[in-house]
């Protein structure tokens, strides 16, 4: 870590130290998502000093996100999602590195495109990307952040292969993808929430929201949480638990 | 028989209601009981997710609204 790079850090620094921040130098976070949601995570993620964050969306800018997908400006409708959340989070911070991931991400594809990174947050829009990325996750055995919002409404978990409940264990159905209403502030507060859930991770500081799926209901103003349980035979993850149990 | 079942829905805003049911209902009867589609919801005893397969075994439940927007 240069001179800079520990002035501009600084003040994360008192809080997990050099070797912290040079934990999250080293990382690699696959932020599944450049709308909503990815935008707060991925910019957290990008000025806190993740080395390497991998940008997976395959769509383009459109004026219906401008209110909440504040990566994209009115000059970006019609570019690529990640070409233009790439520039900004670069603009921001120039000594990470940006990858992209501009297809989109199906079962056949998804091993291949994906490289091998630390953690995975999930940013996406519809259940079943959520679903094969969950299998990804399980298979590599590295944590998925799941965030997901409407209108005032927002959610946050942190699943650990093996510890907590999958994303399978918590959502097994698939819903088809909707037009939802949403406003701006709402991804942005889960999906900073989901942000920090990575750097703790990373830098192995803290609880998790492990086995946790927290609410954020702007309306009222509050949070509350509930406590989840796995699947008795889950079809995804119940190998883990097997393997535990025999261990 | 019949019993009767304490339902606070979460979805956005909270509604309290008392729905009836049979004995043996699972937790998928009585959400078409209540006319919701199980894909969007989670329902709760005691704070913990229950497979929707599973008997209802408690006359106290939350159900919770699943959200899947980015």
């Amino acid at each position: 870590m240069n001179d800079f790079e520990r002035e501009k850090y600084n003040r994360q620094i008192l809080l997990f130290g050099e070797e912290g921040q040079e934990k999250l130098k080293n990382a690699k976070v696959l932020v599944a998502g450049a709308g909503g949601l990815g935008s707060p995570v991925s910019t957290y993620l990008a000025i806190a000093g993740v080395g390497k964050i991998i940008l997976a969306d395959f769509d383009s800018v459109d004026p219906s996100n401008l209110n909440r997908q504040f990566l994209h400006h009115e000059k970006d409708i019609g570019r690529l999602k990640v070409e233009s959340a790439k520039e900004k989070l670069l603009s921001m911070n120039p000594d990470i590195s940006v990858e992209t991931i501009a297809e989109m991400l199906t079962e056949s594809n998804l091993e291949a495109l994906v490289p091998e990174c630390d953690v995975i947050v999930d940013a996406l829009d519809n259940l079943e990307t959520r679903h094969m990325l969950n299998r990804l996750a399980i298979k590599r055995r590295i944590p998925l952040i799941h965030g997901a919002v409407t209108g005032y409404d927002g959610q946050v978990t942190t699943i650990v292969p093996g510890e907590t409940p999958c994303f399978y264990c918590i959502f097994p159905r698939i819903s088809r993808k909707e037009v939802f209403p949403v406003l701006g502030v709402t991804p942005g507060i889960i999906g900073s929430i989901q942000a920090n859930e990575a750097i703790k991770f990373l830098t192995g500081q803290g609880k998790l929201l492990e086995g946790r799926l927290l609410f954020w209901n702007g309306l009222s103003g509050n949070f509350s949480e509930i406590s989840l349980s796995k699947l008795n035979n889950c079809p995804v993850c119940g190998y883990l638990s097997k393997e535990t149990e025999n261990k | 028989m019949s019993r009767k079942v304490h339902i606070t829905i979460q979805a956005g805003e909270i509604s309290e209601q008392t729905v009836e049911i049979a004995e043996s209902a699972t937790y998928e009867d009585l959400l078409n009981t209540l006319d919701i589609n199980q894909e969007t919801v989670l329902v709760l005893n005691g704070g913990n997710a229950v497979p929707l397969d599973g008997a209802v075994s408690s006359d106290k439940l939350t159900i919770l609204r699943v959200v899947t927007g980015g």
